[in-house]
C-alpha cells in the first residue's frame, strides 16, 4: 500500500490545516501536556509571540513618550487605544498561553479543542488590531472604523473562553 | 502499515528532539503567519465592508439632518463637561487657558492671593485678608470713622496677570467686587485705584462695583445676570424718589459655566451633544466634508463674523437702546457665536453716545484723539480700524489661536514673529530691510513694533494696539498719542520722526507734525514731552516704554530719562508712579550692570506706588538726594530736547511743562 496523505484530516473529515494546527490524528481523549495536542501548542506558540510582539509595542508607546511624539502625546484618544492595543494584545497572548496548559486536560474533544483553540487565536489578533487600527485616521472623540474588530474579536475570544469554562463546570 | 505510523505525530518530534524550548523547531510547523494574514484579512475586510455598509446606510438616515440649517441660538447650554467626551483634546487646550479660569468659585486651589493676616494700608482704610478654616475673608477697618466690614471671597476673577475677589452682603443677592486685587506677578496687593488709572484721593470705595451688572457678561459664559426689580426701580424713580442702579438694583444671575468656556465661541451646544449621541452621526460627519450645522466652527466663518465673536468680548459695546440694556440685564446678551454682532450691539466709539444719565464724557477718554483705542477690551475697535481687516482677510484668528500655542496672549510662536505680517505682504518678507530701513534681524525690523506700537493700556500693563497702521508722527502728535519712532528711540522728538520717514518713505509717509496736543515743543523729546505734559494715560505709556527692550539706545545713553523718572514717582496717577518705578529700577540696574552706580537702588526697591503721600515724599527726596550726589560726569550729556541741563537736572522749562498739564482725568476702564 502507497503512503496516505500528509495532510492529516480530522474525525469528520474538516481539513483543519489552515489554521496551523494540523494534525495527524485527533484524539478524543484528555492529553497529559499541550506538547501532545496541536492545537495546544498553536495556542501556546500564538501567545508567546504575541506576548512579545505587545512588549515591544509598549517599548514602542514608551519611546513616543520619549521623543514626545506630538502625533501620540496630543490625540487623547489615540494614546488610549494604543495603551488598549498593548494591553489587550498582551493579556490575550497570556490567556492563549493559558489555554494551551489547560485545555488538553478542560476539553477532551480533540475537534472542539482545535476549533476554540482558532477562535481564540482570532480573537486574541483582532482585540488588539482593532485598537491598534481604531487609533489610526481616528477622530478626536471617536476610533476609526477598524474599532469594530474590537468586538468581533471579543465576541470570538469570548466563545472560547466560555465553552472552555462550560466544559470545566460540567466535568465537575 | 498506516500512514498514520510512518507520519511521526509532531509531539514526539518535539518531545524526543529534546530541544531546550519547547517552541524550537515548531514555529514553521504552527504557520502562524497565515494566521495573522487570513484572520486580519477577513477581519479587515469585514470591518471595513461593515463600516461602508454602515456609513453609506447612515448617509441617508442622517442626511435631512445635516442638510436641515440650524439656529445655534435654538439650542441650550450644555457646559465644557458635556464637550469633552467626545472633543477630549480640545476640551484639554482650552482647559489651560486663561479664559477658562477667568471667573471661578473661590476654592483654595482657585485663590491666588495671600491671606496671611498681613494689612494692607491704603487712604486711611486698613485691609486684611485672612484665611480661616479653607474660607478666604476681606476684613475692612476704616481708621478715621472706626467703621468695619468683613467679606467671604465667594468667587475669583482673572488668574494671570491679577485676581479680583467677589463677596456678597448679608441678605443681599447681588456679588460685588471688593477694592483690592491680588497681583500675581508681583505677589502683592493693589487697590483698585492703582489698577485703574484712578487718581490718588479717589473714594476708597468708588470700585465696589456690582458685578451681576458688569463682569457677568464677559468672564462667564451663558450669563442671565437676572435684573428683577427694574420696573419697580422706575415705578419708584417716577414717584420722585432717589433711585441708584448700583444701590438699588436686585439680581437672581445664573451663568451656564463660571469662565470663558467652550460654547462662548462655538455657540449653545445642547442640541449638538444630542444629536452626536448617535454614532452613525457622528462616522457620517467624520467620513464627510460637511459640517455640522448644529455648531459655530470659528474658522469657518467669515473673517468678520471670526472678529465679530471675539468683539462680543474683546470689543466694549453699549445697546442700541435702553430697552436692550434692560433686556441684557434681565436675560443676558442676545449675541450668539457666529451672529453678526452690529445686530446686537452697539460697539462703542470715541462719539458714541451715552445712555441718559450717564457722563457724557465717558467713552471720549478711552480713546486716542484720532478714534483709535487706547484701552484693553476694545481689541475689536483697533481691527475693524485695519486696513488689513478693512481692504483683506486679517481676523482675530489669523494670529490668535484658542486650542495651541502660548496661553499668555494666545498667540503661535509664529505669530510672534515677522511671519505674522509676511504670510499676506511676501513681497517686504523678500527684502524686509528696503521696507524698514533697519538690520532685517534687529527688533527695529520687527512688523509689531512699527504697525501695532505700545499704545494702550489695561490689567496694570502696556499692551499693542490692535489698530494695525503706519507711523505717522504728524498724527501722533495731533492726536496725543504715544508714536512708534519715538517708542523706540526714546531720546527723539516727534520732528526728527517725521523728518526721518520723510526721508525714507516718501513726504506722503511723513508729514510734518502741526502741534503736540499737550502744547510741546515739537523738538522736545517726545517721551519726555508725554511723561510732563500728557494726560495720564499718555504719561502712563511713556512710563512704561522707555524700558522697553527693543530700545536701540545703551543704558548710559537713556540715563537721561532718570529725572523724568523720578519726576513720574510724584505723579498723582498710582499707575503712572508704578511704571515709573519699574522702569527706573531696570534702567538702574542695566547702569549698575555698566559700571555707574548711582546708588538709587535701594531706596527704590523700598519705594510702594501705594504708600501715603508723606511716606512716599520721604523715599522720592532720598532718591533725588542720590540722583544729585551721583557721579553724573560719565554719562553722556542729555539729547536736545530732554528740557535737563548739562549735568542731567530738570530746566525751569521742565517744571513749566508740568505745571500745565491737564488736569486729572479718571478713565473708566470698563474691565
Amino acid at each position: 500500500m502507497g503512503r496516505r496523505s500528509h495532510t492529516p484530516k480530522g474525525p469528520a473529515g474538516d481539513p483543519g490545516s489552515h489554521l496551523g494546527d494540523r494534525e495527524p490524528a485527533a484524539r478524543d481523549e484528555p492529553l497529559a501536556s499541550w506538547r501532545e495536542d496541536p492545537p495546544s501548542r498553536a495556542a501556546m506558540t500564538y501567545g508567546w509571540t504575541a506576548v512579545a510582539t505587545f512588549l515591544v509595542l509598549g517599548v514602542v508607546l514608551e519611546s513616543l513618550n520619549l521623543v514626545k511624539a506630538p502625533y501620540y502625546l496630543d490625540a487623547r484618544l489615540r494614546r488610549e487605544l494604543w495603551t488598549l492595543a498593548h494591553a489587550h494584545g498582551t493579556l490575550l497572548g497570556l490567556l492563549a498561553v493559558a489555554f494551551a496548559l489547560t485545555a488538553p486536560q478542560a476539553v477532551a474533544d480533540a475537534r472542539t479543542r482545535r476549533r476554540l483553540s482558532r477562535l481564540l487565536r482570532a480573537g486574541a489578533l483582532l482585540v488588539p488590531a482593532g485598537f491598534l487600527l481604531g487609533g489610526v485616521g481616528n477622530a478626536e472623540g471617536d476610533p476609526s472604523l477598524a474599532i469594530l474588530l474590537v468586538p468581533l474579536g471579543a465576541a470570538l475570544a469570548f466563545a472560547a473562553v466560555a465553552t472552555v469554562a462550560w466544559r470545566l463546570l460540567r466535568r465537575r | 502499515m498506516t500512514g498514520a505510523c510512518e507520519t511521526p505525530p509532531p509531539t514526539s518530534r518535539l518531545g524526543t528532539e529534546g530541544s531546550a524550548l519547547p517552541f524550537s523547531g515548531r514555529l514553521a510547523h504552527v504557520s502562524w503567519r497565515p494566521i495573522v494574514l487570513r484572520w486580519g484579512a477577513a477581519g479587515a475586510v469585514l470591518a471595513v465592508s461593515g463600516g461602508v455598509a454602515l456609513l453609506s446606510g447612515a448617509r441617508s438616515v442622517v442626511a435631512d439632518d445635516l442638510q436641515r440649517p440650524f439656529a445655534v441660538r435654538q439650542a441650550g447650554w450644555a457646559g465644557s463637561t458635556t464637550c469633552k467626551s467626545c472633543h477630549p483634546d480640545h476640551h484639554a487646550s482650552w482647559h489651560r487657558t486663561f479664559h477658562r479660569t477667568m471667573t471661578q468659585d473661590a476654592t483654595a486651589g482657585a485663590v491666588a492671593g495671600a491671606f496671611d493676616g498681613r494689612t494692607v494700608r491704603y487712604q486711611g482704610v486698613d485691609a486684611r485678608p485672612v484665611e480661616r478654616d479653607g474660607r478666604f475673608f476681606l476684613e475692612f477697618a476704616d481708621l478715621a470713622s472706626g467703621r468695619t466690614a468683613v467679606f467671604e471671597i465667594e468667587r475669583t476673577v482673572g488668574s494671570r496677570r491679577y485676581q479680583q475677589y467677589l463677596a456678597r452682603r448679608p441678605g443681599d443677592p447681588n456679588f460685588y467686587r471688593l477694592p483690592l486685587l491680588w497681583h500675581i506677578g508681583e505677589r502683592r496687593w493693589v487697590h483698585l485705584n492703582g489698577a485703574f488709572l484712578g487718581a490718588d484721593g479717589e473714594d476708597y470705595w468708588a470700585h465696589f462695583a456690582t458685578w451681576n451688572a458688569n463682569c457677568i457678561f464677559c468672564h462667564n459664559t451663558g450669563p442671565e445676570p437676572g435684573l428683577r426689580n427694574y420696573p419697580a426701580m422706575m415705578d419708584r424713580q417716577s414717584r420722585g424718589e432717589p433711585v441708584s442702579f448700583d444701590r438699588d438694583a436686585r439680581f437672581e444671575s445664573h451663568v451656564a459655566e463660571l469662565g470663558v468656556a467652550c460654547e462662548s465661541c462655538h455657540g449653545p451646544a445642547s442640541e449638538h451633544a444630542r444629536r452626536n449621541r448617535n454614532p452613525l452621526r457622528r462616522y457620517v460627519l467624520h467620513a464627510g466634508a460637511r459640517r455640522d450645522p448644529t455648531i459655530v466652527h470659528p474658522e469657518a466663518l467669515p473673517p468678520e463674523r471670526q472678529v465679530d465673536l471675539c468683539g462680543q468680548c474683546h470689543g466694549q459695546r453699549t445697546g442700541h437702546s435702553v430697552d436692550d440694556l434692560v433686556g441684557w440685564m434681565e436675560n443676558g446678551p442676545t449675541f450668539r457665536a457666529g451672529d453678526r454682532l452690529a445686530d446686537h450691539v452697539q460697539p462703542v466709539w470715541r462719539d458714541t453716545p451715552v445712555p441718559p444719565g450717564v457722563d457724557p464724557e465717558l467713552f471720549r477718554p478711552r480713546f486716542w484723539a484720532d478714534g483709535t483705542p487706547r484701552l484693553t477690551a476694545y481689541e475689536y475697535q483697533g481691527i475693524v480700524q485695519s486696513p488689513c481687516f478693512q481692504r483683506g482677510e486679517l481676523s482675530c484668528l489669523s494670529c490668535h489661536t484658542m486650542h495651541e500655542g502660548d496661553v499668555r496672549g494666545q498667540l503661535q510662536p509664529a505669530m510672534r514673529t515677522q511671519a505674522a505680517c509676511i504670510n499676506c505682504h511676501r513681497g517686504i518678507g523678500a527684502d524686509v530691510q528696503a521696507h524698514t530701513h533697519h538690520l532685517p534681524d534687529g527688533p527695529g525690523s520687527n512688523c509689531y513694533g512699527c504697525h501695532m506700537p505700545r499704545a494702550v493700556y489695561g490689567i496694570m500693563e502696556i499692551h499693542r494696539s490692535h489698530r494695525i497702521e503706519s507711523p505717522d508722527a504728524a498724527r501722533d502728535a495731533a492726536a496725543g498719542r504715544p508714536d512708534a519712532c519715538t517708542s523706540c528711540h526714546v531720546d527723539r522728538s516727534l520732528a526728527w520722526a517725521a523728518r526721518s520717514t520723510a526721508a525714507w518713505w516718501g513726504p506722503s509717509r511723513g508729514r510734518a507734525p502741526g502741534t503736540r496736543a499737550e502744547g510741546a515743543d515739537l523738538e522736545t523729546v517726545d517721551v519726555v514731552a508725554s511723561l510732563a505734559a500728557g494726560d495720564p494715560l499718555q504719561r502712563a505709556v511713556a512710563a512704561r516704554v522707555v524700558d522697553v527692550e527693543e530700545t536701540p539706545l545703551p543704558a548710559r545713553h537713556r540715563a537721561f530719562l532718570i529725572p523724568h523718572l523720578l519726576l513720574a514717582l510724584e505723579d498723582d496717577y498710582p499707575a503712572v508712579r508704578r511704571f515709573a518705578a519699574m522702569s527706573l529700577a531696570s534702567l538702574v540696574a542695566e547702569l549698575e550692570a555698566d559700571g555707574f552706580a548711582c546708588g538709587l537702588a535701594e531706596p527704590l526697591a523700598e519705594l510702594d506706588f501705594l504708600a501715603t503721600p508723606g511716606e512716599r515724599q520721604r523715599r522720592v527726596a532720598e532718591l533725588w538726594r542720590r540722583w544729585r550726589a551721583a557721579d553724573r560726569a560719565g554719562l553722556p550729556p542729555p539729547p536736545a530736547g530732554a528740557l535737563l541741563t548739562a549735568d542731567l537736572l530738570p530746566l525751569p522749562v521742565l517744571e513749566a511743562l508740568r505745571a500745565g498739564r491737564r488736569r486729572p482725568q479718571e478713565i473708566n476702564i470698563g474691565e
